[in-house]
């Protein structure tokens, strides 16, 4: 009897020795506002299928380019160098850095890493290889060369992001596309430990390349089944950082606590697309009169509660604006103007009737056009109802038309709908991703056939000429002219009316940790922690 | 033997119907799991990795339609269900396998503690109706019967989580537990499933009560009861004997849909408590468009409700001589 309580205590004090000896003394949480994902922790599947610290903790990629401003972070590479002709790339990699098993990293990690993807084209999900390179080569142990056949300089921002893998790791992997890679080898600051559908944890390298970095022991993700959820997590304090779109973050978190604080920078924007392929929007002069009639301060103040500011007519967000934005752009915005919209509208041949209902050129009245949503999206919803009523003493009516996301989605690629609101369908370090990839013809289609980002499906052969010459020069001079060249265009011809900033959704509680990223120190674009950027929060932040 | 046939051949046939509905319907909705995905990534993926996606997710070369049915009713008679896309490349089968226990296990003993107390207390109501208790008891089952579930839920939740912390807002296990069967795991897994579990217990015993109470009552009515009490038998034979096997028969029925509906059922309660069983993923391979696990869930809630009709069916022919002597007229 005796025997067996002893025992029994021995084996309980055992199993809470070992569980305490284990525990971290300081663990970061952050919260996640969906359930993982499978036990995966494959660098190359997209962002939503392999769990939170892949990216972010474990492997690192040859730069950090951050998108707000396009600084370029030093991580893996040490020094990048485009040839005269810009089609060879030189990138120095990093020396004594160590893969957690212990094995030295060289270039050679590198070279493998790209053509890996050159032999597994279903990995290659930011399409390095069919946008210009041509070869990657290690020469010796710290240099890569990265020959193009087509000069392609915007494409160093994929470049720099590819996760690189170890070689001796992944070259007898079968299968990388169904690869979940349970133990996975990085370079980065963290290693894996836990995975269960609730939370998963890493670890400190302790052979990390920084020294003294990271400052804390571990980081760990607790899996919710939303935003409200969230919230309750971080406003309890069990977590310090989550990327949450809380409907007026003032009064639902900031003013709840001294501790709880909010950074949400400007990564993109809202227009109202306006379908190009279909009268009356296929004409420019249309498409710029309700331009002029629409308010974007108000749009922007209905819809997000004031935290959000309306978008620049340009679409540049504001991190970019100093750089790219042209002088021009002041005197082709629309200035807000109804009247004068009214006047536009009948000047181009859109006359009003006796009963005040906008007619057509055929001077039959215009039907009342829709304005795509996502069903339920509370924002894009409000948009829709301010930009009606807007348009209403132009004698045009409006009605609101929520799908489901597929749906939507489908709608805008196929060109089936009349005007729509989404965001800018590509982003990057400059302007040029999101004009390559909203105005370019390769990725417009017919109308029925799927346009990949082309939303508007607008092209114009001078701005095509300009995306084209743009990816062709590493002179910044030549290339503020070509951007120029490329928002003079479409603000001229207003295949879509920029309406609200898109911001990220960073909400942190200060009280165990101080280093966030914030408008005085925006050292990464404040993205979900399955991105690249969000690595140098883990290393950033310090306890108090 | 032939009402067992008969019985086996429907439900087969079923399976088959429910199996190819369950093929057709998917591939009815608009939109296409790689738009989506292009689309969710708000322009963070280039439109390069939409061919890299398909080839990934194995979309570049189907067949057609019929190829297709053939290769999917194959892989079913296989168990194979495929891949995941929400959860790429996790096999659907994997994740089922996972999420299966928790929802059998909090489902499956709530659905038969609540049978079992709400019949219990029908009885008890039904045969000492007079005493305050037996007739407090229908109103009050009525009452929680009709709460609507998740408001129930989202009480206990505020009282027993957030304003005192008895037990866990979500989830089914401490995050970092450490290994499974050990007593602080078992621990953890109680105190997670209390809330679920009572919430469960308290909303759907009153329904069996209501039924068992209702069906002991015109069993009381019955001439083999007065000949019973005639016969100067002991109560409790009576009632073992006498109500309580006829007043079951229609409640087993009820109860053999409950428990066939335990893996369909189980959403509201899983997404609630986000309680990571079949019914929370099949709420999130919904909202994510991933077809091969919302066939394979769907497809689980078909059979499992076809095959607990088939065993109830079965059990009557033990239970209800009518039944197993019957032919056709």
């Amino acid at each position: 009897m005796n025997r067996r309580a002893l025992s029994l205590t021995l084996l309980l004090s055992a199993t809470l020795g070992t569980a305490l000896a284990a525990e971290p003394r300081t663990t970061f949480n952050v919260v996640n506002t969906a359930p993982f994902s499978g036990k995966n922790y494959n660098p190359f599947t997209p962002a939503a299928n392999h769990l939170p610290p892949t990216l972010s903790a474990i492997y690192e990629s040859l730069f950090y380019v951050n998108a707000l401003d396009g600084k370029v972070n030093p991580v893996l590479g040490t020094k990048y160098t485009w040839s005269k002709d810009n089609r060879t790339l030189t990138v120095t990699t990093r020396s004594g850095v160590k893969w957690s098993d212990g094995q030295p990293f060289s270039a050679a990690d590198v070279a493998f890493t790209f053509n890996y993807l050159k032999a597994n084209p279903g990995l290659d999900l930011t399409g390095i290889w069919k946008n210009g390179v041509k070869s990657v080569t290690a020469q010796g142990a710290n240099t890569v060369v990265i020959a193009f056949d087509k000069v392609n300089v915007p494409a160093f921002y994929y470049i720099a992001h590819l996760p690189i893998v170890a070689e001796h790791n992944w070259k007898d992997v079968k299968d990388p596309l169904t690869f979940t890679n349970d133990t996975p080898i990085g370079t980065g600051p963290f290693v894996a430990e836990t995975y269960s559908t609730q939370a998963v944890r890493v670890l400190r390298n302790t052979s990390y390349w920084m020294p003294g970095k990271p400052a804390v022991d571990a980081v760990a993700w607790f899996a919710t089944n939303g935003n409200d959820a969230s919230l309750l997590k971080m406003l309890k304090g069990e977590t310090d950082y989550g990327y949450i779109a809380v409907p007026d973050p003032n009064k639902d978190y900031k003013n709840k606590g001294a501790n709880f604080t909010y950074w949400w920078p400007v990564n993109n924007l809202n227009a109202l697309y306006l379908n190009t392929t279909k009268a009356p929007f296929d004409d420019a002069a249309f498409r710029r009169a309700l331009a002029m009639a629409i308010n974007t301060k108000e749009v922007a103040d209905k819809a997000y509660a004031g935290v959000v500011p309306p978008a620049d007519p340009t679409g540049i967000i504001p991190g970019q604006q100093k750089v790219w934005k042209p002088g021009t752009a002041a005197t082709l915005a629309p200035r807000l103007n109804v009247a004068a919209a009214d006047a536009a509208l009948t000047a181009a041949g859109y006359r009003k009737n006796a009963q005040g209902q906008r007619l057509g050129k055929d001077g039959k009245p215009l039907p009342a056009f829709k304005i795509l949503v996502g069903s339920g999206w509370t924002d894009f919803i409000t948009m829709a109802q301010v930009i009606g009523e807007q348009l209403k003493p132009l004698g045009i009516s409006t009605s609101i038309d929520q799908q489901v996301f597929a749906s939507y989605a489908g709608s805008f690629q196929t060109a089936t709908f009349d005007t729509g609101v989404s965001w800018g369908w590509g982003s990057g370090p400059t302007p040029y991703n999101l004009y390559y990839q909203s105005f370019s013809p390769e990725f417009s289609a017919p109308v029925g056939k799927t346009a990949s980002s082309n939303l508007s499906h607008f092209t114009d052969p001078a701005l095509t000429k300009a995306i084209d010459s743009f990816s062709a020069t590493s002179d910044p001079a030549q290339q503020k002219a070509l951007m120029s060249t490329m928002v003079t265009t479409v603000m001229k011809n207003q295949p879509w009316i920029p309406l609200t900033a898109r911001t990220s959704f960073n909400v942190y509680n200060t009280a165990k940790f101080t280093g966030f990223p914030d408008a005085q120190n925006p050292y990464n674009e404040g993205s979900p922690s399955d991105q690249v950027g969000a690595r140098l929060m883990f290393l950033n932040v310090k306890p108090r | 033997m032939a009402y067992i046939l008969r019985k086996f051949g429907i439900l087969v046939f079923t399976l088959w119907v429910a199996a190819t509905l369950n093929f057709i319907l998917p591939r009815l909705v608009p939109g296409d799991p790689v738009g989506a995905m292009m689309a969710r990534y708000q322009g963070q993926l280039t439109p390069d990795a939409a061919q890299a996606l398909r080839i990934a997710y194995g979309l570049t070369d189907q067949g057609s339609a019929l190829t297709q049915y053939f290769t999917y009713l194959n892989n079913m008679l296989h168990g194979n269900f495929g891949r995941s896309v929400s959860q790429f490349p996790s096999p659907v089968t994997d994740i089922i396998a996972q999420a299966a226990p928790w929802t059998i296990g909090l489902l499956g003993v709530t659905t038969v503690l609540s049978f079992l107390i709400g019949s219990a207390l029908g009885l008890y109501s039904a045969w000492r109706r007079g005493t305050w208790l037996a007739n407090i008891l229908p109103p009050l089952a009525l009452f929680v019967n009709a709460m609507p579930y998740f408001w129930f839920a989202l009480l206990l939740i505020y009282f027993l989580a957030l304003k005192r912390d008895v037990f866990p807002i979500s989830g089914n296990l401490d995050p970092f537990v450490g290994d499974a069967f050990t007593p602080k795991w078992w621990t953890s897994m109680l105190r997670h499933a209390a809330l679920p579990a009572i919430t469960i217990v308290v909303t759907a015993a009153g329904g069996w009560l209501i039924t068992m109470r209702n069906n002991v009552m015109s069993v009381l009515g019955e001439d083999y009861l007065a000949f019973a009490r005639a016969k100067g038998l002991s109560e409790r034979r009576i009632v073992n004997r006498y109500v309580l096997r006829n007043a079951m028969l229609p409640s087993l029925t009820a109860f053999g849909m409950a428990l066939g509906f335990v893996v369909g059922g189980s959403i509201l309660v899983e997404t609630v408590f986000s309680y990571p069983g079949l019914g929370f993923y099949l709420f999130t391979s919904v909202n994510a468009k991933d077809y091969p696990l919302m066939q394979a869930l769907f497809l689980m809630i078909a059979a499992a409700v076809l095959i607990a009709n088939f065993l109830v069916d079965l059990l009557y022919a033990v239970l209800d001589p009518r039944v197993r002597d019957g032919r056709p007229a």
